[in-house]
């Protein structure tokens, strides 16, 4: 049981896929100048590195290696499908704000990454522990980012106005370079500083 | 022809796949230390995004999108929703069959790439050129021009970083910011940059 | 039976097809069943929205009830500029036209300012009673492409509304577009000038200004979505010239004297 919690718990600080692992990184600029986007996207992931780590694990000793990779991008891409199908039919305005990125989560390295690092060689039950694990390791960073950019950026949490910004006619004058992808690098950067700072065996 | 080299003008610097759309950020992070290995890298996408762009386009139209399938008796037939399983399969194929055909013919350059060339299978900028591809409804001679705009204009990125870092090899940076943490916080600045061109127009 | 046999490897691909597959179109079948409804809602909306009703806060049924009291669908052929029942007026749609080569025609390149490569033959659009049009326009916006619906009042020119139900723009920048401070400048303004002739621009914004000869036809881009504002205008400007909705505003202008 004490692997399994290490499993979970291990990607959220000490081996985080987006600090430390750079890994899931392109969803990360793209989805987080809003909370709820962002929040869509992590679980998003999270369920589909679980499910897929799990599936991959459970039929590790049958695959042919000759066909290896493309089983495994088979499995991710067929679990992103019904997501993103599921989306469209019960929460429709966020796929469209999710739009090109859902697609994309078949390539976030995170998800072929836990599989072909971990899933391929350790039993069903703690594979999906440790790719539910990544995936939540890559929300708090999401969640993060976009916390910092939804309230600097628009002045809203989850779209509730918290700084009444002027375009609504309040008084806080928003902070344009939030909204765009670069200040999501700023921001990675400065987590990736923390983090490394407050866990020197983790620096370079 | 002036909108072929419109196309891949804005494809290179204004729809610049890397620094606009940031998309392959990871292979981007991780391949942009030197400036040799950055140039490989981008001459393999280009040649990947070359090849796949033009044949997702070729599927999409005859096979995949409502309607595609009338030549066979089908019109009514919306196979759309397959299509990301489709694209990925026809890039993982192509990148296998690259790598089989420069092992053959080109092994110096084959050796040179090495790990990237797979890597290139799950880069997001390669399945993102074939979205974008679909999303704007290009067709076949567009979608060439636009493959190797997205290739290039990765390549023209990632040796740019690539530059930058070599040269960061002589500075002074606080301990935990070395190596990844920096590389981010430049990402963002030569990103910031590129968004200059965003204000031309043809 | 060893892993890497040839007989394996067919297998499990085989197995691994047929599963995922199913699982897909299973998927995929829950989605297009709500769909339908989704997207129709929504064009509902958008079009009472571009009209001037406040549907923000309405149910799905209301919703419903308020459309088919007010307004009434047709069919206009683009090209001649008529109403036209050679497509069914309830269950043509316009953006599955676009799939089928026998409805839609290439827009050629010099006139292709919307960058959308070709246009559908025929233009569903809705009328309401006093004599508003609301039509459909569509185009390329920066990350993908923007659907709306403007509303003119009977003279065929002047704005009620403009009001986009789909696009891809950036959240706080782009998708400015849907902020009603934006919006609230649309109504009033001419999309054609006293000669005729298409006078509807959008400009950088901060270079609005209220004072020169043609600010009733100057839209104030939006703020630090340049690009965004010139793709709005572009495609304002498409759907308003001739290979638009021109002749059939002129046609209308003409018929009501």
């Amino acid at each position: 049981m004490a692997k399994a919690k290490d499993a979970l718990l291990d990607p959220l600080f000490n081996n985080n896929p987006i600090a430390l692992q750079i890994l899931g990184i392109c969803s990360a600029l793209a989805v987080t100048n809003k909370l709820s986007t962002a929040l869509t996207m992590g679980i998003a992931v999270t369920l589909v590195t679980g499910f897929s780590s799990g599936a991959i694990s459970a039929i590790r000793k049958h695959i042919p290696t000759s066909i290896r990779i493309i089983v495994q991008m088979t499995i991710i891409a067929t679990l992103v499908i019904i997501i993103d199908q599921m989306l469209k039919a019960y929460a429709y305005e966020m796929s469209k704000a999710l739009s090109v990125y859902v697609g994309l989560i078949i390539t976030n390295c995170i998800v072929m990454g836990r599989a072909e690092a971990f899933a391929m060689k350790n039993p069903v039950g703690i594979s999906f522990m440790d790719g539910i694990g990544n995936g939540l390791g890559y929300t708090l960073v999401l969640l993060t980012v976009g916390f910092v950019r939804e309230l600097f950026g628009s002045g809203k949490l989850f779209g509730l106005t918290v700084l009444n910004p002027v375009n609504n006619g309040g008084w806080y004058v928003t902070n344009g370079l939030m909204l765009l992808a670069p200040s999501a690098f700023f921001l990675i950067g400065f987590i990736i500083w923390g983090l490394r700072t407050w866990k020197p065996e983790l620096q370079e | 022809m002036s909108h072929y080299f419109t196309l891949f003008f804005d494809s290179v610097f204004i729809d610049n796949i890397a620094l606009t759309f940031f998309l392959g950020m990871c292979t981007f992070i991780a391949v942009s230390k030197k400036v040799q290995t950055a140039i490989m890298l981008g001459i393999a996408v280009t040649a990947v995004s070359f090849i796949t762009v033009p044949v997702n386009n070729l599927l999409y139209f005859f096979l995949l999108k409502k309607g595609a399938l009338s030549w066979a008796g089908y019109p009514d037939l919306d196979l759309s929703f397959l299509g990301l399983i489709c694209y990925i399969a026809v890039i993982a194929a192509i990148v296998q069959i690259l790598e089989m055909a420069l092992d053959k013919y080109l092994p110096a350059l084959y050796n040179a790439l090495g790990i990237f060339l797979p890597l290139i299978t799950v880069n997001c900028a390669i399945l993102g050129g074939s979205l974008f591809m679909v999303e704007r409804d290009y067709n076949f001679g567009e979608s060439t021009v636009y493959g190797i705009g997205v290739g290039v204009g990765f390549a023209l990125a990632i040796a740019l970083l690539a530059g930058i870092r070599e040269k960061l090899g002589y500075s002074d940076v606080p301990k935990g910011l070395r190596g990844v943490g920096v590389t981010f916080l430049i990402v963002g600045l030569v990103a910031m940059s590129f968004k200059a061109f965003s204000g031309l127009q043809f | 039976m060893s892993n890497d046999s040839t007989l394996k490897t067919f297998l499990v691909a085989f197995l691994l097809c047929v599963v995922c597959s199913v699982l897909v179109c299973l998927a995929a079948l829950v989605r297009i069943d709500r769909e339908a409804y989704n997207k129709q809602l929504e064009i509902r909306k958008t079009v009472l929205a571009a009209d001037g009703y406040d549907v923000g806060k309405m149910s799905g049924d209301d919703i419903d009830k308020l459309f088919l009291d007010n307004m009434e669908r047709k069919i206009v052929d683009l090209e001649t500029g008529e109403f036209t029942d050679a497509v069914d007026v309830e269950t043509y749609d316009q953006r599955a036209a676009l799939e089928n080569p026998d409805l839609t025609v290439k827009i050629p390149a010099e006139a292709n300012i919307a960058g959308m490569g070709s246009r559908a033959k025929y233009a569903a659009i809705y009328m309401t009673k006093d004599g508003d049009v609301i039509l459909p326009i569509w185009g390329a916006g920066m990350w993908g492409q923007m659907h709306g619906y403007i509303a003119l009042q009977k003279d065929g020119t002047t704005v009620k509304g403009f009001t986009f139900y789909e696009h891809s723009e950036t959240p706080g920048l782009g998708a400015e577009v849907d902020n009603p401070r934006w919006k609230a400048q649309w109504p009033g303004k001419q999309i054609y000038n006293s000669s005729g002739r298409l006078a509807i621009k959008v400009v950088k914004n901060g270079k609005y200004n209220a004072r020169a000869s043609d600010a009733n036809s100057t839209i104030d881009g939006l703020a630090g979505a340049t690009v965004t504002s010139m793709h709005v205008k572009d495609i304002v400007r498409y759907w308003f010239g001739d290979n638009g909705y021109a002749k059939f505003l002129a046609k209308l202008k003409a018929k009501r004297g």
